[in-house]
């Protein structure tokens, strides 16, 4: 198997950003809170978005045209309104998601190269240019291996990595029309949560399907199970080197993996207790009257990568050469099997595979576990800084829901229907991947469809949407660390990500930028026929904000669509003003540049 | 050096011709308004190693007898550097000959020259073997505490309030860690693209009525400091200043990539004569846990060996005019166990090298002590041991380059032993002034109020 090189840690910060706010230390609360404040205090004079906007902007997406008086007609109150969502939107099965069906039967991705000939005849192979549909997205391990393992016959490197891509599209369109919008949100989370880099490993991007799948099937549910469904995939294995961690040779094993899952998919960094050398110091901890150990060393590291060894994948290794395809094995041979202690706890020898499902359990059973999760899963929908009241409740869901089925579904129940959920108007910065979703859905846009035209250089829309759109600083499933993508606004929040982030609007709908389609002008008058300047920004301002925004910024707007420097006036449809040429394309630029303008506000950058 | 509003009259002579009463609405905010300027306007420019670097095959011991038996006999595959650039270490702690990688041969001529010195078994004295906690420390600058509100950069600015137009630069798409809380830090990954998109007629009309009529409603959105509003306004302040500057054409050739990059826009940058004070450049991917392939062609260890060596060259070269006030600083989290592991990688280490290039720059010598690689001398009984604090390094470039004696508040917690009168590196020329250990921070650091 050819072994690509890893691009761990090939960027900056965001791996400090990721830590920053995790859980808090009683000694460094005050410091902590008040670095907070500076870091992500609340937008000035915004007006508080109602709670339809609120649900729509942290459950999913962003509102589409309909879905604030759908909301709204879900109950007589608030209270009554946010229930029905909330139980609606976890139980995504029964959501109608037809319109999003279509949508992904319809998508189509362009896969395009040339020829290859070689003297090994099974090295070469034809050219080929055709515009496919997603048709990887469905299919199982053992028939996307074969673009995984780079043996004969060999594949063009387009069509080994053609499976992620294709994940990618279909995220995209699922943010964009599905109505299972906070099943995309959790998708998201998870993804970043158990993050892997499909640039890290040609064997991640031709699995990446399956990886996806495991995503959401576990997204709702038990934590336990999905943290051992993650470390059987071929993703993580290959992304945190697993799948080749072997014991013996008095040479240590892999423990890249070991160390990941302990400081970021379980305990997290703030149980790690570096400074401590042995166990025995460490001391304890209780959690409704049961008592843990206080957290981990590296010696507990050292010892879990041994649970780990032999973990390993069906992937043509000499040792194991077959089956090789791409399912998991736990390869004994290259299990130590001598006696360990982790956590404290000592396992006995000769437990196989059993060593890790113990590790599992007593990761996933301690409540510093539920703690750090919970406390990101509070980050992604409430706050950068979550009330501590609201994390002590989830961890308590949590830890009552240890074994249950559906133990997240019930964790994000409790955060959805807080006051604290409710009073967190406005406290989040939408990333890139947020905002132009917010913005597609807003503005009613449409996704481009690849296809093959008499150019063959031409028709590959979505390489040109995603060219544009990963310059702002979040290609999906890209994020070269395993932290995943920060979800700090003091990481976003910059002079490179903020320019990108307000010329995307503009970007994706020109032909060489992405050819999404929407007909803004046709829109507006539909919309608001023959509308006053003052009409047409108001109409906009509620597609894409869904409220009123911050009055000085409307003012702005509203000045700007009539250019009142040049003395136009509000209260008249939009005009060409002195020296402005007479045509329609004039002020149908002027109001596309309005909407533009709508995304740009401060207003727009927040959910 | 000009000072901002100079720069926006004379180099941006798009925005001064539409002057009229504008300009002033365009002055940059200068965060640290009150007190003393800069007493130097040397430059900075940090390069982070992401990570953690294999130091020992950087500079590699390449003929220590215990170092070959762990990395394993290149003849049979190991990872023990072959074909080292022997340097004369001028140092006389070490046990065995001292070299560079085969693939640093441009360093090696830095270094022969005199204008690279080299500081082995450096680093991050903390326990910890995560990159993330790693970074945190070292770029906050407060090592065991990263709950530090502010990185170690912006507290030195803090310190010392440059004015200039573009003090501070990250040539990458977000700030690091080490500016963190620095609200007029500049992102920027290329200079030529950094402009607002969008119809023709309200950007770039040349009618000055309708030029920029997109950017000027977005201006005035971005008033108020929470960090939102900050990094908005500083965003259109950027675009307004970049907008006369033109494609940069370099004296030398940089690798291409993202690192070659990123360093040509510090290039350009500098010689813009913009008042940059400070730099950031990354260079990521070294986290070599499988198949690192140093002796390798196609190995990754090798490859960015290459680009850093090549990049750094390149750098340097493209700048001769301001060598004598440029200081460049290679480091990375951690270094890299001293046995490999069975995948042919190494798992997270500890002590490592840091590299300091500059016109001012005492080269063509390794400093610090060497620990030695026997069992007993290393750290946890695996890893190369530190002795020498990174700080150490960087409280000398900032005293004696950047003149800012306020160590205790560029790094809280620093003890006089780490930068004692009696044994500094003396790694670059200047002089030194009185220190100051105390912190002179509020127990919170919060970015100050803009105008």
């Amino acid at each position: 198997m050819a072994i690509t090189r890893r691009h761990f840690l090939a960027t900056t910060t965001a791996l400090s950003a990721a830590t920053t706010a995790a859980v808090l230390m009683p000694y460094d609360v005050i410091e902590v809170q008040a670095f907070s404040q500076a870091a992500t205090s609340a937008p000035a004079a915004a007006t508080n978005a109602p709670l339809a906007v609120l649900a729509l902007n942290r459950m999913g997406f962003g509102p589409r045209n309909g879905d604030i008086a759908a909301f709204n007609a879900l109950g007589s109150t608030d209270t009554a309104r946010l229930a029905a969502y909330v139980e609606q939107q976890l139980n995504p099965a029964a959501i109608n998601d037809s319109m999003c069906d279509a949508k992904l039967a319809a998508a189509r991705l362009k896969i395009q190269y040339d020829a290859h000939t070689d003297p090994d005849p099974t090295k070469s192979y034809p050219a080929r240019h055709e515009a496919l549909a997603l048709d990887t997205l469905s299919q199982d391990i053992t028939a996307l291996w074969p673009r995984a393992r780079g043996v004969a016959p060999y594949l063009a490197w387009q069509e080994r990595v053609r499976p992620a891509n294709e994940v990618r599209v279909a995220t995209w369109i699922r943010a964009v029309y599905s109505k299972r919008q906070l099943n995309e949100v959790m998708a998201d989370f998870w993804h970043n949560h158990f993050n892997v880099n499909t640039n890290s490993s040609s064997v991640i991007a031709a699995t990446f399907p399956v990886y996806d799948r495991i995503i959401r099937t576990h997204s709702l549910g038990n934590f336990r199970t999905f943290v051992k469904e993650i470390a059987k995939s071929a993703a993580m294995m290959y992304y945190l080197d697993n799948v080749s961690n072997k014991a013996g040779g008095g040479e240590g094993g892999n423990e890249n993996y070991a160390r990941e899952l302990f400081e970021l998919h379980t305990l997290g960094s703030d149980n790690y207790l570096k400074f401590y050398d042995d166990r025995g110091s460490v001391g304890t901890i209780t959690y409704n009257g049961q008592t843990y150990v206080r957290g981990y060393i590296d010696r507990d590291v050292y010892e879990a990568a041994r649970c780990l060894s032999g973990w390993t994948l069906n992937n043509g290794h000499w040792e194991h050469p077959l089956p090789d395809d791409g399912t998991f094995l736990f390869y004994n041979d290259w299990h130590d099997n001598a006696l360990k202690i982790v956590l404290g706890v000592q396992f006995p020898y000769n437990q196989g595979i059993e060593d890790a499902e113990q590790l599992f359990d007593l990761l996933c059973g301690h409540p510093g576990t539920a703690r750090h999760v919970c406390t990101k899963l509070c980050r992604r929908l409430v706050s950068d800084t979550p009330p501590q009241t609201l994390i002590d409740a989830a961890v308590a869901t949590w830890m009552a829901n240890i074994g249950a089925p559906d133990q997240i579904k019930r964790v994000l129940r409790t955060i959805l229907l807080s006051g604290e959920f409710r009073a967190s108007s406005g406290q989040k910065v939408r990333r890139p991947f947020e905002l132009v979703a917010a913005y597609v859905r807003g503005v009613g846009a449409d996704l481009p469809i690849d296809e093959v035209l008499a150019d063959p250089s031409a028709g590959d829309y979505w390489e040109s949407f995603f060219w544009q759109y990963d310059a702002a600083g979040q290609p999906l499933f890209e994020w070269p660390t395993p932290t995943g993508y920060p979800d700090l606004a003091s990481y976003w929040a910059n002079t490179n990500g903020m320019l990108r982030r307000w010329n995307l609007p503009y970007l994706l709908v020109q032909p060489w930028g992405g050819n999404m389609a929407v007909d803004l002008r046709a829109q507006t008058d539909a919309a608001v026929p023959g509308g006053t300047c003052i009409q047409i920004t108001d109409y906009w301002i509620s597609r894409l904000c869904g409220y009123s925004i911050t009055p000085g910024v409307r003012t702005e707007l509203i000045h700007f669509l009539a250019q009142v420097a040049q003395g136009g006036d509000p209260n008249q449809p939009p005009k060409p003003m002195n020296g402005e040429p007479n045509t329609a394309d004039l002020i149908t630029e002027r109001i596309e540049a309005l909407v533009q303008l709508i995304a740009i506000t401060p207003d727009f950058q927040r959910r | 050096m000009t000072s901002r509003r100079q720069f926006l009259m004379g180099c941006s002579a798009a925005i001064a011709s539409m002057a009229g009463g504008r300009v002033g609405n365009l002055i940059f905010a200068n965060p640290h308004a009150a007190g003393p300027a800069a007493t130097t306007d040397d430059i900075l420019v940090m390069v982070f190693l992401r990570g953690g670097c294999d130091g020992l095959s950087l500079v590699t011991p390449y003929d220590n007898p215990i170092y070959v038996a762990k990395r394993g006999d290149p003849s049979n595959g190991g990872l023990a550097v072959s074909g080292a650039l022997d340097l004369a270490p001028n140092n006389s702690t070490f046990d065995s000959s001292i070299g560079l990688h085969p693939q640093a041969a441009p360093l090696k001529e830095l270094y022969d020259q005199g204008h690279l010195a080299i500081v082995h078994a450096c680093g991050l004295d903390n326990d910890t073997r995560s990159h993330f906690d790693a970074m945190d420390y070292i770029e906050r600058g407060t090592p065991g505490n990263k709950n530090m509100s502010s990185g170690w950069l912006t507290r030195h600015l803090q310190c010392v309030h440059p004015d200039g137009t573009l003090p501070t630069l990250a040539a990458a798409a977000a700030a690091p860690i080490s500016l963190l809380g620095e609200p007029d830090a500049v992102a920027m990954n290329d200079t030529r693209s950094y402009r607002l998109s969008g119809g023709w007629h309200y950007t770039n009309n040349p009618d000055p009525r309708y030029k920029d009529a997109m950017l000027n409603t977005a201006q005035t959105f971005y008033t108020g400091g929470d960090p939102v509003l900050a990094a908005g306004k500083r965003t259109i302040e950027t675009i307004r200043a970049l907008s006369g500057t033109t494609a940069y054409t370099p004296t030398t050739s940089y690798p291409d990539g993202d690192f070659g990059d990123s360093l040509q826009t510090v290039a350009q940058m500098i010689k813009l004569n913009v008042g940059l004070r400070i730099a950031t450049v990354d260079l990521g991917g070294w986290d070599h846990h499988e198949s690192e392939g140093v002796n390798d062609s196609w190995g990754p260890f090798n490859q960015l060996a290459a680009t850093l060596s090549q990049g750094l060259q390149a750098f340097y070269n493209d700048l001769p005019a301001h060598q004598s006030k440029l200081t460049v600083v290679v480091m990375s989290e951690f270094g890299r166990r001293l046995g490999k592991n069975l995948s042919n990688g190494t798992d997270h280490g500890h002590g490592n090298v840091m590299l300091v290039l500059g016109g001012q720059v005492n080269g063509g010598k390794v400093y610090g002590t060497w620990p030695g690689l026997q069992d007993e001398n290393l750290d946890q009984h695996e890893d190369l041991k530190i002795t020498t604090d990174f700080r150490k390094v960087l409280s000398e470039i900032v005293v004696r380059r950047l003149g800012n004696g306020k160590l205790g508040t560029v790094f809280p917690g620093i003890t006089p032993q780490i930068y004692a009168s009696t044994n500094r590196l003396g790694i670059v020329n200047g002089t030194d002034m009185p220190i100051d250990y105390s912190s002179a921070l509020n127990p919170v650091y919060l970015p100050m109020a803009r105008r």
